[in-house]
């Protein structure tokens, strides 16, 4: 073992730090658990708190959340029948049939267990292939970083919701709004006259605002719209025995699909735009698709739990990846996670691992102890979860939208920051009601200073633009933003065809 | 296809906005490859570009001729009334804080309506519930920040 391993591992295993993993990890668990507040909203939420951390602490209660918050769906998905976050969409397919036919205890235990092995085995794949990825990335110049930033946002917008378009132009309103304030070389942009505005929007209070406001709002929506229904709060059983005897024989029995499937999580996380959500179809079809009996899938088949659950655990790990080593995040909570380190003075990319050890190791480490933490929490909270997941919407939001105004106040005690997060909430908000997706335009600000100055420091360093091409890699992540966007185009062109006969037949 | 319509030349609106504050911007540095308007330019057209793309696409998309068209403010108010009402409840919320009111009384205010908008004040429950949410987060918060994370509120 390395010993900065063993150095990470002394900083971690220290009360106030176990302590606020602990809080992470229970945080986490209840923001995967309430249908529609996401794994996204509880980092965004537990963002500020860390500003009075050290960097280690505040990394460590951000990893407790995600670990939290990606099992925690499970909760409200199984007792429910509704998914806490896009990625545990899978897990009622078979979890709530469980769960109505008397056995909720095991399937939330396989949940839980197969949550826990997935994280752990993303931080081994974390672990090992982080640094390679690093010290290949060492090769990397100006014309690399651009054109891999392009490639990310490239694959961000194409991919996102099917609206392609919408998609692609969300990150550029992102790297358009990055470019307000002062630029690298000195000049104001886009101040309009305002000398609040010189320093440019700061990032915490615009995804805020974007992110956040937006989806709560949408939440409204939706609690109106299931009261039109009738839909509303389901009374359910609390009463829930775990059998942990046979929760031990149906993991081992699953070893191999709870292997294959958080190791599809792991890989899907560490590719951008992709996510939890990707990662748990494609492990559930996989797990369908080697099953001796796949015509019990979605009938109440442990394997089908096992298999969604330990894939959106294993994305933590994957997403680091990408995050630590090129410093580009693929999805939301990445982005703020970067904004951690960022706000401590730490630049992710490739030195992170040769200049800070110590803290690439805390985090390995926090989410281990995040994943052990988990086991025990849930196991013995799981009933007050179940409680909690049915909190209304009511309450949630002007909570949120408090926590949010105070999270954005808090990052430089200035209330032009809170200003920004009303804006931009609006802004967000008409821009997710005119179907333009949002996950881009967060990820063109967080990378949009980075990609400016990189596009003209390789242009100061050649002029000539075609070195952009003829650079192998960065040649290749042309060709394969190309191809992305074509394949985004097919893709529509299917669906649209397909929806097309649909209609003929109807 | 008229939200697509709405979104585009509302887009186009404020990228021709910005394109104006280009213009002042400072002059180019020797150093510099290109002036400092060149970038944000450049996204500026790529912006306007798809926004165009989209506004010419909801011309030839295919409506449903059952969907009404024609504003009706009645139905509008009634579908988005509480998040009209709550963004303005968010807006106040923020001139408070701005306006040395301070935190305390500020969120103490907008908890309360924000919650009886979204729950309603019929109920005698819903009034416990909201009062006693509306207090015991205030001061959590307002103790968390300030006593345990030392950071200062408005």
């Amino acid at each position: 073992m390395d010993n900065f391993f063993l150095l990470a591992t002394q900083e971690i295993l220290n009360w106030s730090v176990l302590s606020l993993i602990i809080i992470g990890t229970i945080c986490g668990i209840i923001s995967g658990a309430i249908p529609g507040f996401t794994v996204t909203m509880g980092i965004v939420l537990a963002f500020p708190f860390t500003f009075a951390m050290d960097a280690i602490s505040g990394l460590a209660l951000m990893s407790a959340v995600l670990v939290g918050g990606y099992s925690g769906g499970l909760i409200s998905g199984i007792m429910l029948g509704i998914p806490g976050t896009p990625s545990s969409i899978t897990t009622i397919y078979d979890g709530y049939p469980m769960a109505k036919r008397g056995e909720p205890g095991r399937a939330l235990g396989i949940g839980v267990a197969s949550s826990f092995i997935g994280t752990i085995l993303s931080v081994f794949v974390l672990t090992t292939i982080g640094p390679l990825v690093a010290r290949f990335s060492l090769n990397f110049g100006p014309w690399e970083i651009a054109t891999l930033i392009l490639f990310a946002l490239t694959l961000v917008g194409s991919l996102s919701e099917g609206a392609m378009i919408k998609g692609l132009m969300s990150g550029a309103i992102g790297l358009l709004i990055a470019t307000t304030g002062v630029s690298a070389w000195g000049q104001v942009r886009f101040n309009f006259g305002f000398e609040a505005l010189t320093a440019g929007f700061q990032l915490l209070p615009v995804l805020i605002g974007a992110f956040a406001f937006s989806q709560m709002l949408e939440n409204i929506e939706q609690m109106k719209e299931n009261k039109k229904q009738g839909n509303e709060a389901k009374k359910v059983n609390m009463n829930v025995h775990i059998p942990y005897a046979l929760i031990i024989k149906d993991v081992w029995k699953q070893k191999l699909n709870i292997l294959r499937s958080s190791l599809i999580g792991s890989l899907i996380g560490a590719i951008p735009a992709a996510g939890g959500t990707a990662a748990n179809f494609v492990s559930y079809d996989q797990a369908k698709k080697f099953s001796k009996n796949p015509e019990r899938f979605g009938k109440g088949d442990p394997a089908g739990v096992a298999a969604s659950e330990s894939s959106n655990n294993a994305v933590v790990g994957g997403a680091f990846i990408p995050t630590l080593t090129l410093g580009i995040p693929g999805n939301v909570p990445m982005a703020i996670m970067m904004g951690v380190l960022i706000l401590h003075g730490i630049t992710p990319g490739p030195m992170l691992f040769s200049t800070q050890p110590v803290l690439v190791g805390s985090i390995y480490v926090s989410l281990l102890v995040a994943a052990i933490v988990l086991v025990i929490v849930m196991f013995f909270l799981i009933r007050v979860f179940t409680k909690i997941a049915q909190v209304p919407q009511s309450i949630l939001v002007p909570t949120v939208l408090m926590l949010a105004a105070v999270g954005s106040f808090a990052l430089n005690n200035s209330l032009f920051d809170i200003w920004t997060l009303f804006i931009f909430g609006i802004v967000g908000y008409l821009l997710s009601k005119g179907g333009v997706p949002l996950a881009p335009l967060v990820l063109g600000l967080v990378l949009g200073s980075e990609f400016e100055k990189n596009l003209f420091r390789a242009l100061e360093l050649s002029p000539e633009w075609t070195a952009f091409l003829t650079r192998p890699i960065s040649g290749t992540m042309v060709i394969l933003m190309v191809a992305s966007i074509i394949f985004a185009i097919w893709q529509s062109y299917k669906v649209k065809k397909k929806m097309e006969k649909k209609d003929k037949v109807a | 296809m008229v939200k697509n319509r709405i979104l585009s030349i509302c887009t186009l609106i404020v990228c021709l906005v910005m394109y104006m504050e280009t213009f002042k911007f400072g002059e180019k540095t020797s150093v510099q490859v290109v002036s400092p308007a060149a970038y944000p330019r450049f996204l500026l057209y790529f912006i306007a570009g798809f926004s165009i793309f989209i506004l010419i696409q909801s011309f030839f998309t295919k409506t449903d001729k059952n969907q009404a068209i024609v504003f009706n403010f009645k139905k509008f108010w009634n579908k988005y009334r509480e998040i009209i009402l709550l963004f303005l409840f968010f807006g106040f919320y923020v001139f408070l804080l701005s306006s040395n009111v301070g935190f305390i009384i500020s969120t103490l205010l907008f908890m309360f309506a924000s919650q009886a908008l979204l729950m309603g004040l019929k109920r005698l429950k819903s009034v416990i519930t909201n009062i006693s949410v509306t207090t015991v987060l205030t001061f959590f918060v307002y103790f968390t920040f300030t006593e345990m994370l030392s950071i200062m509120l408005p």
